[in-house]
């Protein structure tokens, strides 16, 4: 890799030095979809050993970059801050805590997303299908080429190309190749999400009936489920469009290591869902977990 | 016959920049800005871009002369709906004609000028140095404020050349590992070439040939392998290598897209070529796969005049506006 000591966290990610947290995520998720197994984009240049390198050194940046307190630290050791404060925080008007900071970015990406459902609501009278998630899907924040001017990172001028509207993907529908895998399915925007990642194996019954019967869901049990399903970290991460190294904090119980609460719930109900747990009663218990040990 | 290692030299000597460098400070050159449109893989769709490109660069008001540098396979003419030229760049270097602009051809387009390849002579892709140099100072001298050049198909010297001498360099690929791979070895095909003729470099143009050889006894496997020799050799050669690194910016434009993930592989390429090169690529967009495109090419008609209402056609506008307003904005050539 090209001077990959020299390279501090923004540069792993591509993102200037005074991205917003919210353009620090799509960072991260446009870099791991670059270094994927699959990407066709590696195709000649790197092998197995450097991607997952790549990939090790960008889970790092964004477990420090994601976090407030953590990435201000990082911008004072390395000479980044010119003050105090955070890009968003500067936006708010004032200093905030990490949970404003938060709620803030989450607050326009969540506005984003309900725009861009509502659009789709409009268009398909109410036919669209993008699932009831937390999170607002990938493929949405990566819409066209230079997305918009706020979202792009490192390039200098204005946005040659629009984002990619629900209408003018929907014309994709006739031309789009569809996914032999079933589990796949492609809605009228375009988006490719899996519905179901739990592969099929011989069930066991004896864990099937511990699921049920438990009644303190805590990080060692959702690892153990995970593992029975046959889903590895990287598959759950992407699925869930959690990073990696958040659901290992999870499932570690590593909370120092976590956003705000709000955050961890989501993670939470996210994890159990893709999991096939009954994520009211594992988030509620293991919030509780959380409450206790952490917040107290 | 001279090698490439002497053509270069006697670029040099000759006190001539055409190889590899661009001519924006000779006095003579008329011509604001050249975009060179290459890729690497034949039928990816160049000649298409570029003639639509130009199409459009003419109609936002400007003088634009559409180069055919595919020398041997020459497509512009028909993609410009140009049918049989009646000049073309085989009069120029025959010297049947003395001035290129005697070889100037009108499309139709008002303000678009083509100078095309076709009817050419047998041989005539593989130019001397000395013919390729002539054309370039001449081509810069032409009364235009953009010259689009239409390369061809893969890394010969010449087409590398081409490319570096532009101030904007494009490169067009297909979503697909065959025609990624050959981008990639397009750009380290072009990316050493320029490191190679770079003044600046001059005392490490040995290393430089060596890495060029993927199986040197140095073990120099990548560029970043021979920033680490060249830093070695002393630290300041490290600092220019890296500036000229810089100066590599080409563009990117996806090609026959169907899928989000099409698109989104811009990015990833981008990113990819980021860590693995260090240089700075733009995305400048994509275009859909669209049945438009195979009709006009039967119809030997260029598809935004074809289909002016075409999402291809706005989608060709938006590219064309940003290329030239970033030109605008810029007082320095890009790369």
């Amino acid at each position: 890799m090209f001077e990959e000591n020299s390279q501090n966290y923004y540069e792993i990610l591509d993102v200037r030095q005074d991205a917003t947290q919210n353009e620090i995520r799509q960072a991260y998720f446009r870099v791991k979809a670059a270094y994927s197994k699959d990407s066709a984009a590696l195709y000649s240049l790197f092998d197995e050993q450097e991607t997952q390198l790549v990939l090790e050194r960008v889970e790092q940046a964004y477990l420090v970059l994601s976090n407030a307190e953590k990435r201000k630290e990082y911008d004072k050791v390395h000479g980044f801050l010119k003050t105090d404060e955070l890009p968003e925080e500067r936006a708010a008007g004032g200093s905030s805590s990490a949970d404003n900071t938060f709620s803030f970015a989450k607050t326009a990406e969540r506005l984003q997303a309900d725009a861009a459902h509502q659009a789709a609501q409009n268009v398909f009278g109410g036919g669209s299908t993008l699932e009831d998630d937390t999170f607002p899907p990938m493929s949405g924040q990566m819409s066209g080429p230079a997305g918009n001017a706020a979202s792009s990172p490192a390039s200098g001028g204005p946005a040659p190309v629009p984002s990619l509207s629900p209408a003018v993907s929907a014309q994709r529908e006739s031309s789009v190749q569809q996914s032999n895998d079933s589990r796949m399915f492609e809605n009228r925007l375009g988006i490719v999400r899996r519905v179901d990642i739990v592969k099929t194996r011989a069930p066991s019954p004896e864990l099937e009936e511990m699921i049920t019967k438990e009644n303190e869901f805590r990080g060692s049990f959702l690892r153990r489920v995970r593992e029975y399903r046959g889903i590895t970290l990287d598959e759950l991460a992407d699925f869930t469009k959690i990073s990696r190294a958040y659901l290992n904090c999870l499932e570690e119980e590593e909370f120092e290591s976590l956003p705000a609460a709000v955050f961890v719930h989501g993670f939470v109900v996210q994890a159990a869902k893709a999991l096939k747990l009954p994520h009211e009663k594992v988030a509620s218990s293991y919030m509780d977990h959380y409450r206790k040990t952490f917040l107290k | 016959m001279l090698t490439s290692t002497d053509d270069l030299v006697t670029a040099r000597d000759e006190g001539r920049k055409t190889v590899g460098q661009k001519t924006e400070g000779t006095p003579s050159r008329k011509v604001k800005q050249i975009w060179a449109i290459g890729g690497g893989k034949g039928g990816v769709g160049k000649s298409l871009i570029s003639a639509n490109l130009a199409i459009m660069a003419a109609q936002s008001g400007h003088k634009v002369v559409a180069v055919d540098l595919d020398l041997g396979c020459a497509n512009l003419h028909t993609c410009l709906g140009v049918d049989i030229p009646s000049v073309t760049l085989s009069d120029f270097f025959s010297k049947r004609v003395t001035e290129i602009k005697d070889v100037l051809l009108p499309t139709g387009v008002r303000g678009l000028n083509l100078i095309s390849g076709a009817q050419d002579s047998i041989g005539v892709a593989n130019l001397k140095h000395t013919q390729k140099s002539k054309l370039l100072q001449k081509l810069h001298e032409l009364d235009a404020d953009y010259l689009v050049f239409d390369l061809g198909a893969g890394t010969a010297y010449n087409t590398l050349d081409f490319f570096l001498n532009a101030d904007v360099g494009i490169l067009v690929l297909l979503p697909e590992p065959t025609s990624i791979e050959n981008t990639y070895r397009f750009i380290k095909s072009a990316y050493y070439r320029k490191l190679k003729v770079a003044d600046s470099l001059f005392e490490i143009r040995p290393l430089i040939d060596m890495a060029m050889d993927q199986k040197n006894p140095l073990g120099i496997r990548s560029p970043a392998d021979l920033l680490r020799e060249a830093s070695k050799f002393s630290p300041e050669i490290g600092t220019r290598l890296r500036e000229e690194i810089h100066r590599f910016r080409p563009k990117l434009i996806i090609n026959q897209t169907r899928t989000q993930s099409d698109v989104d592989i811009g990015f990833s390429i981008k990113s990819v070529c980021k860590k693995y090169f260090g240089i700075d690529m733009e995305y400048v967009g994509y275009l859909d796969y669209d049945s438009a495109v195979w009709q006009s090419v039967r119809r030997k008609r260029p598809v935004c005049l074809e289909f002016p209402n075409s999402k291809l056609a706005s989608h060709f506008q938006r590219m064309t506006r940003h290329l030239l307003q970033e030109n605008k904005q810029a007082s320095a050539p890009i790369y």
